[in-house]
């Protein structure tokens, strides 16, 4: 796999130019930090994580409730509380296991839909990705998906910028049942 | 449909002037949008894909089996259905013994194909389609009118007059503010439906996997929020590897709507636990209907198995001529646009088809946008076949299907021809007996034949090194013989040995009426002709970009014999083949370079395919001519088809016409360059502005002539 910083420029290039952000952060400090600045700028009130290792999701949720959100990951919620809190999240923080350079692409498999439903129900999405795990073209996918769907029984998520339409006189509008904002990070090292 | 009242139905629609305007804005902005995400899709990728393809169908039944095993061990439910009626009643029983009330559906063309919401409506579910296009097509209780974007057709302000009434919410006419609303206002249904129903745009047999393609992202919510899912997909979706599924997801999105990536590709081999209100989590159902519903036959259809290699992306719909104008509801039955005609015939049979199949005016370009080269023209013509074989062909259609035999025949007196096809009675006797416009006015015969004329130019003819044949077609050789005297001039200027065989018209206007014997005739006699010359080393070129698109594309699939494989390989658009000698070097540049003339250069629908590059901008470039591009599609004069009587071809065609007839009329150009003779009549009727083959522009700078 090619993670040269040409293959992250390009993917950043990509996510722009969909309407969606990039940005190539080194540690998880910094990480925090800017997923924090984006829930004060947005001023959303709960915030939910999946599927980010828990060293990531601890020190998140630590700042996050700090500045007066709530924060929790989906694996410590009662499962009862699940789909309520997913409904009214404002924010959905997730991993990602691949990504496209060439078509800004975020490849997400998920073990079950609770997972699913943290990119699909909230108006904002927020995913990190280790910058290991971008690959430069979409045909390079073929492996990869033969493999997941072979072991198992995730469902694969292809996810390139927000939800858009443009049903009506073909005026491109975002966020019509997905994300209205999509926002990727991208990290120098594992997420752990 | 039978008793279709096509032409209330056309004279109806054209009565539309906003949304002709709306309708044919947006399929130039999709057509150009595609054309540039495909920009680096070659040849090669094209046969590439349409191999893939190919592949995934002759190995169908295997591929089934494969699909089937794999999913009945990820523990899922499969079903085949053979008919739409088995499909629909599968899902409605499922539906009644899960105690479901509410469904949403993502957009699923073979839900409507089947039509499933009127069952299951029928049945007392709700149904609720939640793309913004389908649901406002579905309160609007219409059909879609375009395969990826199925509310076209709807303005914004008729859009929000359309929820103001059908769901009470006064909305401002501006799409932001309705995708708002229909979001929070789905979002409620999403959350309380028992059943999401979806179609599915890839089935990979290999893993026994779905792959759905969306943007808005309601196939996502679908797929996830309810406690069963049923995907109802037809056979011919399935793909045997995920090599041949990620070419296809890599194509589907440029072609479809110029996008590099479509937002959302959701793959799935089970149905996986989600979250339920008020609950933890359960395992959802997921039944996957495998639909046939006439595409098995299909398969066994040497012409319309085509059809089945088709990824729905809807590319050949924004440059369809007459689609451009009418929509889908009446260029269409439930399927509508250019491959809706054979998927009519696959899935609701023959008369279905038939009854929109004449709006297909064979312009090929379809063919031409079609990411797998669908040979839909073709199809169409075989379908106008069939069904004029077993009902009898309509009158008119006959008589200009036999358009070229009616040429010839009148060229035998042509002053007295002419002298009558001036006359008001004469025109009202075409019209009221042929079904020709009287409008229309035909050319004028040349006094004698190009054969006649060159007869006295072959007395002189030289010995070439490099020997062409000179196929005319018919308006060069009855009507417009200073084309074929200057093609020949310039050929032998060159140094060409020029001969032209025996030769009929091209065969174009019985293709296009279906007549398919007569077109097989003509083919056997021009190839058996052609191919005399060609097996001695002869190069076949033509003034008339549709021969050219006859014999390469229609006569080998018509006749399927060596011969016309070898003649289709050998024949040029004269042009190109210029353009060869050009890049080669060999070609005489010792001609007159003009000053102060200006042109525009339209560039013939059958010629795209061939011509890409636009050999002739470079020639007018090379000649001095200040030439303008203009490229509104095609001119919708499909040869004869545009003579046809009222709302069966003239007032069609002359609505086509308009962006191009409005651009050229207000240009101040001193004429129009195009190769095609049919196309000039068309611009000369609506501009009264002078169209010129462009090898009479070159034959006269040869001469050191001024432009004529």
């Amino acid at each position: 796999m090619n993670r040269g910083s040409d293959t992250v420029e390009r993917f950043i290039s990509e996510l722009e130019k969909l309407g969606a952000t990039g940005k190539l952060l080194k540690t998880y400090a910094d990480v925090v930090k800017h997923i924090s600045g984006l829930v004060v700028e947005k001023g959303a009130k709960l915030v939910l994580m999946g599927d980010l290792g828990r060293r990531l999701s601890s020190e998140l949720s630590k700042a996050i409730t700090s500045i007066g959100a709530s924060c929790f990951d989906i694996k410590d919620v009662d499962r009862r509380e699940l789909r309520k809190l997913l409904e009214k999240a404002d924010i959905g923080i997730t991993g990602a296991d691949l990504a496209v350079a060439e078509t800004g692409s975020l490849v997400i498999a998920s073990e079950n839909d609770a997972e699913r439903l943290l990119s699909c129900l909230p108006p904002i999405h927020i995913a990190i990705i280790s910058k290991e795990n971008i690959i430069d073209n979409f045909l390079e996918l073929a492996e990869w998906l033969r493999r997941m769907q072979n072991t198992g029984t995730r469902t694969i998520s292809i996810i390139t910028g927000p939800s858009r339409t443009a049903d009506i006189e073909l005026e491109i509008v975002m966020g019509v049942h997905g994300p209205c904002e999509q926002h990727v990070i991208i990290l120098e090292g594992d997420v752990e | 449909m039978k008793g279709r009242n096509l032409i209330a139905e056309v004279s109806e629609a054209l009565k539309n002037r906003n949304q002709i305007e709306n309708l044919r804005t947006s399929m130039l902005c999709m057509r150009d949008k595609r054309d540039a995400a495909m920009a680096g899709y070659t040849e090669r990728d094209v046969a590439e894909l349409r191999s893939i393809r190919q592949s995934s169908l002759s190995s169908l039944n295997e591929n089934i089996k494969i699909l089937k095993e794999r999913l009945e061990k990820n523990g899922c439910n499969f079903y085949f259905a053979k008919t739409a009626k088995d499909a629909c009643e599968y899902v409605a029983s499922l539906a009644r013994s899960k105690a479901v009330k509410r469904i949403v559906k993502a957009k699923s063309m073979t839900t409507e194909e089947i039509e499933l919401n009127k069952w299951l409506i029928a049945e007392g579910f709700e149904v609720i389609e939640t793309d913004l296009g389908e649901w406002l097509v579905q309160i609007a209780g219409q059909r879609p009118s375009h395969l990826t974007a199925p509310a076209i057709h709807l303005s914004r302000y008729e859009i929000s007059k359309l929820i103001e009434e059908k769901i009470g919410v006064k909305l401002p006419a501006d799409p932001k503010e309705v995708t708002k609303f229909v979001r929070s206002f789905l979002r409620e249904k999403f959350l309380t439906a028992d059943m999401g129903i979806t179609g599915g745009n890839i089935l990979v047999a290999e893993t026994g996997s779905l792959v759905i393609v969306t943007n808005e992202g309601n196939g996502r919510l679908v797929t996830s929020l309810p406690r069963i899912h049923v995907a109802i997909v037809g056979v011919e979706k399935l793909v045997r590897t995920w090599n041949d599924a990620v070419r296809i997801l890599d194509v589907l999105p440029k072609s479809a709507t110029g996008q590099k990536m479509a937002t959302y590709i959701t793959i799935l081999n089970s149905g996986s636990e989600t979250p339920l209100p008020n609950d933890g989590l359960a395992k959802r159902e997921f039944h996957l209907v495998l639909l046939d519903n006439g595409r098995l036959n299909a398969l066994q259809d040497k012409v319309m198995s085509e059809a089945l290699k088709c990824i729905r992306c809807s590319a050949c719909f924004n440059v369809c001529p007459t689609y451009s104008v009418l929509g889908g509801h009446v260029f269409g039955y439930i399927y509508s646009g250019p491959i809706g005609i054979p998927w009519t015939y696959i899935s609701h049979g023959l008369e279905n088809a038939a009854s929109f199949a004449s709006l297909c005016i064979s312009c090929g370009l379809c063919r031409e946008t079609c990411p797998i080269n669908i040979d839909t023209p073709t199809m169409v013509s075989e379908i106008k076949h069939r069904y004029g074989a077993r009902n009898g062909y309509r009158w008119v259609d006959r008589r200009l299907a036999g358009y070229e035999d009616l040429i010839k025949l009148a060229s035998i007196a042509p002053d007295m021809s002419n002298f009558l096809l001036d006359t008001g009675t004469m025109k009202w006797i075409l019209e009221k007996f042929i079904g020709i416009d009287r409008r229309v006015s035909l050319p004028k015969f040349s006094k004698k034949s190009l054969r006649e004329l060159l007869d006295v130019a072959f007395a002189s003819r030289t010995e070439g090194e490099r020997k062409v044949a000179y196929f005319a077609d018919s308006m060069a050789y009855y009507i417009n013989t200073d084309v074929g005297l200057a093609a020949v001039n310039v050929l032998r200027k060159n140094g060409f040995e020029v001969t032209m065989p025996p030769q009929r018209g091209s065969g174009m206007p019985s293709f296009l009426y279906g007549l398919l014997d007569s077109t097989k005739n003509v083919a056997e006699y021009n190839v058996k002709h052609l191919y005399e010359y060609v097996s001695r080393g002869y190069d076949v070129v033509s003034t008339e970009p549709t021969a050219i698109y006859c014999f390469r594309f229609v006569y080998p699939k018509l006749l399927g014999t060596k011969e016309a494989q070898e003649v289709a390989e050998k024949s040029y658009e004269l042009f190109g083949y210029l353009l060869r000698m050009l890049e080669n070097n060999k070609l005489d540049l010792s001609f007159k370079r003009y000053k102060d003339v200006k042109a525009i250069y339209y560039l013939p629908c059958h010629s795209r395919h061939l011509s890409k590059d636009k050999p002739v901008l470079k020639f007018l470039e090379m000649l001095g001519i200040e030439t303008e591009f203009i490229d509104y599609g095609c001119c919708g004069m499909g040869g004869t088809w545009g003579m046809k009587r009222g709302y069966e071809g003239y007032e069609i065609s002359k609505v086509i016409a308009e962006p191009l007839v409005s651009a050229i009329s207000e240009s101040d150009v001193d004429f129009v360059v195009t190769e095609c003779s049919l196309c000039k009549i068309q611009i000369e009727r609506f501009t009264g502005k002078k169209v010129i083959h462009p090898i009479l522009l070159l034959d006269k700078a040869y001469k050191g002539l001024p432009v004529p």
